[in-house]
């Protein structure tokens, strides 16, 4: 019954339709990265990063990624602009000088190898949700057969995270706490006379 | 007097949204083995509304101080910590859920680790945030 249902003309429609949002997303995303790259005011470029992590945010949503686009809403879009502010109202106004020619060149030089390059090597990766892809068949296989018996949870994300790999999110865990240790130490260095 | 009227939209939205805010930042919390969510996107959350609070409504009285948000960041490790450490005392590897006194156990593992990590990701948030703004 699944195999008949999947060839529907709304479902091929609707795949179809979030196929170019997708890539209207991904187009909006390299055009806001283009202005930000030629913006001279610092509050600006802060707007505008937080602009580019709502459509990161949007674009994990469409690929089926709801965990992380929770997080980057908050972390990113919202929390990080607030932090960068913070600190960008603090700086003194200082002259930008435009960077010299020879700079620029070894600029666009750089860019246009890394896009070739990138072009080159993302043609021969496999079709998103190809169900012979090695991604999909070796590790993601093994969790989502297995889960349902040893930890019987609906959310594979959370079995992977919390018991699979419970070990590297306590890594993580202590990460934060150190962040958060090592701002207090920073942000209370008295000078020393 | 235009800048008073701005604040005035700002902090009435505010005053609206934040209690459904954290009341959905729980939600997550606990219900992040049925559908997304879970620790790190609830702590994230319910930091971003006392924020909202600190900058749009009220500036001046610290919910809590940066002494209590070390001290809870280092008790959500603690309980981590000690979640794993339980199955080391009855002879098995670390942070094995299966020796939990429960019936389900893995269910019980899951969800003491997750209010550990919550409970860390919302007081490093708070202190990074508390010691930037002043």
């Amino acid at each position: 019954m699944l195999g008949n249902s999947f060839f529907n003309i709304e479902d091929i429609m609707q795949a179809q339709a979030f196929e170019y949002i997708t890539i209207i997303l991904s187009i909006a995303l390299i055009l806001i990265l283009l202005i930000l790259a030629r913006s001279r005011s610092i509050i600006y470029s802060i707007i505008l990063l937080s602009g580019i992590s709502t459509l990161s945010c949007l674009l994990y949503l469409l690929l089926d990624a709801p965990d992380v686009a929770l997080t980057e809403a908050a972390v990113g879009a919202a929390l990080s602009t607030v932090i960068l502010i913070n600190f960008a109202i603090r700086l003194k106004a200082s002259n930008i000088s435009p960077n010299s020619k020879n700079k620029i060149l070894l600029g666009i030089c750089g860019s246009i190898v890394s896009i070739v390059l990138l072009l080159k090597i993302g043609s021969e990766l496999p079709p998103i949700g190809d169900s012979s892809s090695p991604i999909h068949n070796s590790a993601a296989k093994h969790y989502l057969e297995r889960t349902n018996n040893e930890i019987g949870i609906p959310a594979f994300v959370a079995a992977i995270l919390a018991s699979y790999r419970g070990f590297d999110t306590f890594g993580e865990t202590t990460v934060i706490l150190i962040a958060a240790i090592i701002v207090t130490l920073i942000m209370n260095i008295k000078d020393a006379k | 007097m235009q800048n008073k009227q701005a604040t005035l939209i700002i902090a009435e939205i505010s005053r609206a949204l934040i209690p459904f805010l954290i009341f959905f930042s729980f939600y997550i919390q606990i219900f992040g083995e049925v559908g997304p969510g879970g620790g790190f996107q609830a702590g994230a959350i319910l930091a971003t509304c006392l924020i909202c609070y600190d900058l749009c409504i009220r500036s001046s009285d610290k919910f809590m101080n940066n002494d209590t948000l070390l001290f809870l960041a280092a008790a959500g490790v603690l309980i981590y910590a000690a979640t794993g450490m339980w199955s080391l005392l009855f002879g098995a590897n670390y942070l094995n859920y299966d020796l939990l006194p429960v019936k389900a156990a893995q269910s019980l593992g899951i969800i003491l680790v997750e209010l550990g990590v919550g409970i860390t990701v919302y007081s490093s948030l708070m202190v990074i945030y508390n010691e930037i703004k002043a």
